[in-house]
């Protein structure tokens, strides 16, 4: 079968990554703002016997080197190995577009155009006349919708029959003293007979006369390069002359601003925009200079709300259940060993975690109608003079929002920013962000120590919190370690989108099958693990001491209060509780008994497994108190207010988890930062957890 | 005059722009360059950010760009 590599290439949010799933039902990520897609991906399909593999890029507004992300994509289209560019284009945005489009064909590879989002430009009364367009530029251009699919297979057969036919030069047509520059090196280098596999001798000439690095680092090397120099000097001296004007930058710009305009004239035709201004109607509202910071603010306020009250109900039912496992499974097993093993190892630890499944569900939703909608970029936009104080961009704030979600796509996603100081900065504090597996942590302590309908209202205050302590340390890395020149703020802001709802579904769905899978497998063994070297090696001595005391005992409250007793000691004895009594002191200041001092260590392989290990290590030590039966309940009887707040803040501040940290030191490409970021959130985790309990334990 | 002193909703011509080249680059391939018509929609509360409306899209800014953008007034 014939292998066709397809690099879909287009300014960003044109509905490349969509594309892209709907040619080939693949599941790329899609969000309506800038820089959702920032490292390549692939997607296959085939049709007509041949296998197209489609490379979905980052998208990027020129092929100027600008942001990471942005030179992921270069870089492929300069060095990759594709056979055609599929240059996506945004229908309702076709002039702005363009300027990209011509950039693409002065590299000369085989191209067809996509008009994408064909459904909204008939929607908002805008019309191209794609068959001219074609004929004009000489690449196949194609409407499709990648929303309703609409002309999705004239798309593939026209990448099909480019692929098969040999390359037809793409028709730009510059201004006549241009042309004749360019007529004299295509010349020049025909007679030479020189031919380049990677290029055609025209767009080697434009490259030479636009000053493209690229360009000339390929012709350097040839022995024509020193005749070819003076016919170069002349060619550019005669049109800095006609251009009257002495920058090449310019000179490309105004040639393809004109050659663009022509263009539109030629098959662009608008009738009315009225979903634009509804876009310019909704903008009124979210981003009013009054009101729009504190909907801003109400709408993250209601979005913990529901993730702890609508959570709530289906949680009960989760726990409920595990209990009623655990005590069915008890009841039916006669060994010691296995029974504690599955009661109190696998169904407390995993249970623990899963419980929290409804949670995590509605926080993902609540991301992906940020990501989806559009009003990413308008937060981005409200928060952009506030973020600034503290050193940061306001484009900080879409990696820091993916930062609620999960730290690792977060540090991806900071590679939209240009600024390799700005990018370092927000990758710092992006461990502030609280990540959705610390989520379950401060459902459990925020159910235990508060009431229901404050409970709530606490998630928020933890995760504002965070984000404000975010800002600080922001502030005070910018003003040591990473001093620097402010970046311009440049943003496109989206038109509103309805997300479909499938695609939602689709989000809360693969989170939520990915957090099951990680509890089923990763919670699992790491529970287990806990629960092994929390019950080995076993202590008969104390064991026997204990067993003789209580049977002389006639009470049975003075019965249960010798067997907790008994319960503890034995598991001081075992190896995590030796090794629990080893760190304890550095945690003991903080108030941590030796428990949540494991588990504090413990949540370094993912957070998830601090709430497993507090559920193991507690349920272990718990079996004679039949009334507090559910973990929180437990947390709330065992662990002191001021200690419980210590740990919330110690949570919330110290390392992501280890696979977060090994993201972080791949994207930021040293391990000097890397080793700054974990002595960091360290030392500032303990530093304020400290003063939490200390605070909290005068009061 | 330049950018940051227009009122909101009034058409402007961009006349010139006094940026660096890489900045300059990112405006124009945003739709921001000279000969255009632009329109300030929205601004937040202390103007340090504007919403700027370019044919059928719009752009955010810092008025600190803002400022080295000159502009005259459509008539
Ligand atoms: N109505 C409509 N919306 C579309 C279409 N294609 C894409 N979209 C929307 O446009 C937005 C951007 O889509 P993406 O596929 O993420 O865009 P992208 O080009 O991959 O963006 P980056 O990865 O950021 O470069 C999303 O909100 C899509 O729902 C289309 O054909 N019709
Ligand atoms: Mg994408």
């Amino acid at each position: 079968m014939k292998k066709i590599i397809v690099a879909l290439v287009g300014q960003p949010n044109v509905g490349k990554s969509y594309l892209a799933n709907a040619m080939s039902g693949s599941n790329l990520k899609i969000g309506n703002f800038a820089g959702v897609t920032v490292e390549k991906a692939t997607a296959k399909l085939s049709a007509n016997e041949s296998e197209i593999e489609l490379i979905d890029l980052p998208g990027l507004y020129s092929l100027e080197d600008f942001s990471a992300d942005e030179k992921v994509t270069k870089d492929f289209l300069l060095k990759g190995e594709y056979d055609l560019i599929v240059n996506v284009v945004d229908s309702t945005n076709l002039d702005r577009n363009l300027m990209l489009s011509i950039q693409l064909m002065e590299l000369g590879k085989k191209m067809v155009i996509a008009l994408n989002m064909d459904d909204e430009a008939i929607k908002e009364g805008i019309m191209i006349d794609a068959e001219a367009m074609s004929k004009i530029i000489g690449i196949p251009c194609v409407k499709v919708s990648s929303k309703t699919k609409s002309n999705v297979e004239t798309l593939v057969q026209s990448i099909l029959h480019v692929s098969e036919h040999p390359q037809q030069n793409a028709k730009i047509v510059y201004t006549d003293h241009v042309e004749e520059a360019l007529q004299k090196i295509v010349t020049f280098l025909d007679d030479k007979h020189f031919k380049s596999p990677r290029m055609d001798n025209r767009a080697i000439a434009i490259g030479l006369l636009w000053q493209k690095k690229e360009v000339y680092a390929l012709m350097h090397d040839e022995p024509l390069y020193v005749e070819l120099h003076p016919h170069l000097n002349q060619a550019l001296g005669s049109v800095y002359m006609y251009c009257e004007c002495d920058e090449i930058e310019e000179v490309i710009h105004t040639q393809h601003s004109a050659f663009v305009s022509g263009l539109c004239a030629e098959v662009l035709h608008v009738k009315h925009s009225k979903i634009h201004n509804l876009t310019q109607a909704i903008d009124k509202v979210l981003i009013h200079k009054l009101l729009g910071l504190p909907l801003f603010i109400f709408l993250m306020w209601g979005l913990f709300q529901l993730t702890f009250s609508l959570g709530e109900v289906p949680m009960g039912w989760i726990e409920e259940g595990f209990g009623w496992l655990g005590e069915t499974i008890g009841a039916t097993i006669e060994n010691e060993g296995m029974k504690s093993l599955l009661v109190d190892g696998i169904i407390a630890g995993v249970g623990g975690v899963l419980m929290f499944l409804p949670n995590i569900m509605i926080l993902f939703l609540g991301i992906a109608l940020l990501e989806t909608t559009g009003y990413m970029a308008r937060a981005a936009f409200l928060l952009d003079g506030f973020f600034h104080k503290f050193g940061l961009h306001g484009k900080s704030f879409i990696p820091l929002v993916s930062g609620f979600g999960c730290s690792v796509p977060a540090y991806m996603a900071a590679r939209t920013l240009k600024n390799k100081k700005d990018r370092l900065l927000t990758m710092f504090i992006i461990g502030f962000m609280s990540c959705g597996a610390r989520l379950p942590v401060y459902v459990l302590f925020a159910g235990a120590f508060f009431e229901e309908d404050m409970a709530g209202n606490v998630l928020f205050g933890i995760y504002i919190s965070g984000a404000l302590l975010g800002l600080m340390a922001a502030k005070v890395l910018r003003v040591t370690a990473f001093k620097g020149e402010d970046e311009p703020f440049v943003m496109e802001m989206p038109k509103y989108r309805l997300p479909s709802l499938k695609l939602l579904w689709y989000v809360v769905y693969s989170k939520s099958a990915m957090y099951i899978k990680k509890a089923g497998t990763f919670i699992l063994l790491a529970s287990m693990l806990i629960w092994f070297i929390s019950t080995y090696p076993k202590n008969s001595i104390i064991e026997e001491q204990y067993t003789t005391q209580i049977e002389l005992l006639q009470s049975d409250d003075d019965k249960s209060v010798l067997e907790n007793e008994k319960n503890e000691k034995l598991m001081e004895r075992t190896y995590l509780g030796m090794l629990g009594k080893t760190i304890e002191p550095i945690f003991a200041p903080l108030g941590f008994d030796w428990k949540m001092s494991v588990a504090t260590l413990s949540g370094l392989a993912a957070k998830e497994v601090i709430v497993s290990t507090l559920g193991v290590l507690y349920s272990l030590g718990d079996e004679v108190d039949e009334e507090n039966s559910s973990l929180r309940e437990i947390i709330a009887s065992k662990i002191g207010f001021p200690s419980a707040m210590a740990f919330i803040v110690f949570v919330m501040i110290y390392l992501p988890c280890l696979a977060a940290t090994v993201v972080f030191a791949r994207e930021a490409q040293s391990l000097k930062y890397t080793a700054y970021l974990v002595i960091f959130t360290f030392v500032t985790a303990w530093v304020l957890a400290f003063v939490t309990y200390t605070v909290l334990t005068l009061l | 005059m330049n950018l940051s002193h227009v009122p909101k909703d009034t058409k402007v011509k961009i006349v010139a722009i006094q940026a660096q080249a890489v900045l300059k680059k990112r405006l124009a391939s945003l739709g921001v360059s000279v000969g255009k018509e632009v329109k300030v929609l929205e601004t937040t509360i202390q103007k340090n950010t504007i919403k700027l409306g370019i044919g059928l899209g719009s752009v955010a800014l810092r008025l600190d760009e803002a400022k080295s953008i000159d502009v005259e007034v459509c008539v």
